[in-house]
Order: structure tokens, then C-alpha cells, then sequence
């Protein structure tokens, strides 16, 4: 059948919204109508008595099922199912009141009526026909059981009925399929715009990292960034990066971004490549490796502790890695807490984008460092010379030359009238010692 | 140079001393009164009075000679270089180690 394809999500939301408001809609019609038709076909003329009372109880099923609907909200999650059971006691009244007014035209009318009401009342195909189904074997069981078996009008009513039946079943099998495949297709492209958008907020969430990474030379605050941003995007518990450490062959955590922050923080903790072999030797091949449960991956128990000890239920581990030279820079891992199989191959991709710009992070700031070291180094040199040329040799002050530069740069400055610069030019005086006293040259200057 | 030394320690930090050959030196004093500049040249002119230079066996009373001029945007670093010289020309002339102001008129 049709319910047996596979539905996008949110269609079983449409048919539980659908299903309550057509609950009430036809419970209000046949509160309405089913007892009002006891008058009006009982009034005409050579129309047989008709029995009040059993109208009255299907009109009170059919109502009592609304008002628990109503007040319990629950329920709706069955609406649609429920419609039988609103439905099918008014149609074999229906069907039990024809049989008893022996097939009169009228009644046979009333009931065609039901028939085609039934067939908008539903929303599956199968509800539908099991409702028609019911009544119609009902008719044939009442009728017998009311010795009406071998009667001429019975038959013509019972063949009336089941081309009746099929005459609106085909109609309104095609309308329920064209009405799911519009509500499917636009569920469908919903959930298909919903998802674009998704990709969308990350690919700006890459272009954004990789804008950072390409401002900025501070390396520990692209960590800090890209571990916050990708950490919220994701809706991991736990993202932390590690950073290769070609000393000694481990790895330090560096940066992390923790969803609640009582869990025990990871940075500063170092990962020996030769205690993490398997992952290091995946990690390495360029792969990221996904751990959906920890419990049940190939670990030795002294992993499988650390681990459990960092509150990580699911892991995934990504490389950072240098594509040119081929080597591992890092890792970003990525932990799940109470629950397994939580993180998506979406969020891994994700992560694996970020972890490329991670690696230009980081050789940048390699580059960057070295720079620097070169910059400082050729600093100094030219400190050294550039004393040699302005300084005097004997003396060890400025010279000429020098002077001469800082003043002509000193009178280009702005000065003000009170604080201007003064220039002092100075010659010493040299007179031969008369005495050996030196009190005697102070009264000879003076 | 010892003499060198002494001259410095009578100077501000940022002032800058140069020496222009032979016995001849050039202070520059940013951002300075007028008065404070004169002060400035006394307490140098005071600070190699008495001292006493032995070169080559004989011994030398040292006194200093200072011109003073205020810089002058207007004019160039090789005027101002030359009116400082002329008003140290003036000291000298005055009787040495003694201090002198540039003044347009002289």
C-alpha cells in the first residue's frame, strides 16, 4: 500500500494536524445531521418509523471521541486513526436503519450520502475501505439476520451499495494519492531548503575561519576561534585541538570548547604517539577516524579509562595536516558525552574543512616566527653598523654627519614658541698648566 | 674620552652630543627655554672648569667656549650650525670659557 513507502519527516506531523481538524469537523456533521435526518425522513410520506435512539448513540460516539481529543491533547498523535471509530458506528446505524425501513428509497439515498461523506473524511485509503468494507458486510449480515436474505428489494439495495462503494473508492484513491505526493514533495523541499541553509551557515562558518586565519598571526587565538565556532555549529559536547609536537613525538591539547564547562578541561594534556599507535598511524594516513562508541572500539583498557574519565562517550579525531610535505600537524577531536553515534558524517566534513584551514594556521605562524627571528637578527646588525658610521671613533659620541641629520630632522618637527629646541656649540680651551696647583686655572678663567 | 664623559652627564638624556672634529662639539637641546638652554651651557662650561688634561707629558687646564643659539625653523641645520659657531667665536673672543647668546645685531 501507500503507507508502505517511505515518508519524509514531518509528514506523520501533517497527518496528525489534518486528522484532529477532520475528527472535529465530522463529528460536528454527524452530531448534527444523523439525529436531524430521523425528522425529516420520518415525516414524509410512506416512510416507515425510525428508531431515534440508535442515531443518538452514534452521534454521541462520534462526539464523545472529539471531546476527548480536545481534552487530551495526546491524542491527536492518533487522530487519524480514531476517524474509524468516529465514523464507522454512524455508518452501520446508517446501514441498520436502511435494513429495518426495508431498503425504502429514501433511506437508501440518506445512506449513499454517508458513502460519499466518508470518502472526504478520510485521509489513507485503507481506513477508508475498511470503514466501507465493515458497513457494507454488516448490511448483508443484518439483513439475513433479519430474514431479509431471499428478498428482491434487499438484493437491488445490496448491489446498489457495493457499486456505490467501489464507484467511490477509485475517485477518492486517486485524490488521497495526489494529495500525499503534493504534501510529500513539499515536505520534502522544505526539508531540502532547511538542509541548503544548514550547508550554507557552514560554508560561511569556513569562509569566516579562513578570512581569520588569513588577518591574523596569533596562533592560540585562531585555536581558541575555530574550537569555539565549530564547536557550537556541530552541537558536540567536547572539541579540542591538539597540536603535534615533533620533539618528542606527542601531542598537546592546545584549545578546547566545552559545552558545559564542569568537564575536565584537556588542555595541556599530552597524547604519546606511541600509547595511541592505531589512531596515530590512521591519523597519519591522512584519514579521520569515528569512533561511535568507545565501549565497543578497539581499545586497551587504559584508553578506554582516560577516555571515559574525560566524560566522552563517542569520538571522531580528524588530522591536521601539511599536504605538501606530508606531515601531521595535529588533530581536532571531536567527543560526544552520554550518548553514541550522536556525531553525523556532515559534522566530520565540517571539521575536516576547518582542519585544513587549521593547517594553514599554523604553518603561517611557523613562517611568521621564523620571520620575526630573521627580522630581530638583521635589526641588530644593522644597529651594530650603523653605529660604526655615526659614531666618532675617538670619542665614541655622535659625529658630524650624524648631527647634522638629526638636526635637519629636529627643525622639521613642530615646535611651539615656548619649548623650542637650542643648539649649543662648543670649543674647548686649552692652556698650558703654570702651576701644578689646578685651584690656579679657576682664577686664570675667571 | 674622559672629557666626553663629563659633558654628557651634565646633559639631559635625550639631549645629543656630537663631536664636529678636532677640539670642536655640537649640543642639541630639544625642547628647552631659553634660559634653560643658558643654564644648560653653564652647567657644561662648569663641569670642565678645573679639569686637567695630561697629553703627552704636559699638562693642560681645560675651559670650554659655548655658543648658544635657539633653533629656528626657518632657517637651515647649516645656519644654525653657523650662528652657534659665530656666537662660540664671540665667547671665545669675550675671554674664554665663558658662554655666549646668539643675538641678530651682533
Amino acid at each position: 500500500m501507500l503507507t508502505a513507502a517511505i515518508e519524509p519527516a514531518g509528514y506523520e506531523e501533517w497527518l496528525e494536524r489534518q486528522g484532529t481538524t477532520a475528527l472535529y469537523i465530522y463529528a460536528l456533521l454527524i452530531v448534527i445531521l444523523v439525529p436531524g435526518f430521523h425528522f425529516v425522513l420520518t415525516s414524509l410520506p410512506g416512510v416507515g418509523p425510525d428508531s431515534l435512539g440508535v442515531r443518538l448513540v452514534a452521534a454521541g460516539i462520534s462526539l464523545g471521541l472529539a471531546l476527548a481529543v480536545f481534552v487530551y491533547p495526546p491524542l491527536r498523535r492518533h487522530a487519524y486513526r480514531l476517524q474509524v471509530l468516529s465514523v464507522l458506528p454512524t455508518y452501520i446505524v446508517v446501514m441498520m436503519l436502511i435494513v429495518d425501513s426495508h431498503n425504502q428509497f429514501m433511506y437508501l439515498a440518506s445512506g449513499l450520502l454517508v458513502v460519499v461523506g466518508c470518502q472526504y473524511a478520510f485521509f489513507r485509503v485503507r481506513d477508508l475501505v475498511f470503514t466501507l468494507a465493515v458497513g457494507f458486510l454488516f448490511q448483508v449480515a443484518y439483513s439475513s439476520y433479519r430474514g431479509l436474505g431471499a428478498d428482491a428489494t434487499n438484493h437491488v439495495a445490496l448491489v446498489m451499495y457495493a457499486s456505490a462503494i467501489f464507484v467511490t473508492l477509485l475517485p477518492a484513491y486517486f485524490r488521497m494519492r495526489a494529495h500525499r505526493s503534493v504534501i510529500i514533495a513539499r515536505l520534502e523541499a522544505q526539508a531540502s531548503r532547511s538542509e541548503l541553509q544548514r550547508q550554507l551557515v557552514r560554508e560561511q562558518l569556513v569562509l569566516q575561519i579562513s578570512d581569520f586565519v588569513r588577518s591574523s598571526f596569533d596562533l592560540q587565538e585562531i585555536l581558541a576561534k575555530v574550537a569555539r565556532a565549530l564547536g557550537t555549529e556541530t552541537g558536540c559536547h567536547r572539541l579540542a585541538i591538539a597540536l603535534w609536537n615533533d620533539g618528542d613525538e606527542s601531542m598537546m591539547f592546545r584549545s578546547e570548547y566545552r559545552r558545559d564547562e564542569r568537564m575536565p578541561t584537556l588542555i595541556g594534556i599530552e597524547i604519546k604517539a606511541r600509547q595511541w599507535q592505531h589512531i596515530y598511524r590512521v591519523l597519519l594516513s591522512g584519514q579521520s577516524i569515528h569512533v561511535p562508541d568507545i565501549d565497543t572500539y578497539r581499545l586497551t583498557t587504559r584508553q578506554r579509562r582516560l577516555l571515559h574519565m574525560t566524560a566522552t562517550q563517542e569520538l571522531a579525531a580528524v588530522p591536521i595536516l601539511n599536504r605538501q610535505q606530508n606531515r601531521l600537524l595535529g588533530m581536532i577531536t571531536m567527543g560526544s558525552g552520554q550518548q553514541v553515534n550522536c556525531l553525523t558524517s556532515v559534522e566530520i566534513s565540517l571539521c575536516e574543512a576547518i582542519a585544513s584551514q587549521v593547517a594553514i594556521a599554523i604553518q603561517q605562524s611557523q613562517v611568521y616566527q621564523q620571520l620575526q627571528l630573521e627580522l630581530e637578527h638583521r635589526r641588530l646588525q644593522e644597529e651594530r653598523l650603523s653605529n660604526l658610521a655615526n659614531r666618532d671613533a675617538l670619542t665614541g659620541v655622535y659625529n658630524r654627519r650624524y648631527f647634522m641629520d638629526f638636526l635637519r630632522r629636529s627643525l622639521e618637527l613642530p615646535q611651539t614658541d615656548q619649548l623650542r629646541g637650542a643648539l649649543l656649540y662648543c670649543d674647548l680651551d686649552r692652556s698650558r698648566s703654570s702651576t701644578i696647583r689646578p685651584a690656579t686655572t679657576q682664577a686664570i678663567a675667571s | 674620552m674622559q672629557l666626553c664623559k663629563i659633558m654628557r652627564g651634565a646633559l639631559r638624556e635625550h639631549d645629543l652630543l656630537a663631536r664636529m672634529g678636532g677640539d670642536e662639539f655640537s649640543i642639541l637641546l630639544p625642547n628647552i627655554r631659553q634660559d634653560d638652554a643658558v643654564a644648560v651651557a653653564e652647567k657644561v662650561r662648569k663641569s670642565i672648569e678645573g679639569f686637567r688634561l695630561v697629553e703627552g707629558g704636559t699638562a693642560f687646564d681645560m675651559g670650554i667656549s659655548i655658543g648658544v643659539v635657539l633653533l629656528d625653523p626657518i632657517a637651515g641645520p647649516e645656519l644654525m650650525l653657523a650662528r652657534a659657531d659665530e656666537a662660540c667665536y664671540m665667547a671665545k673672543h669675550a675671554g674664554r670659557n665663558t658662554v655666549r647668546m646668539w643675538a641678530a645685531r651682533n
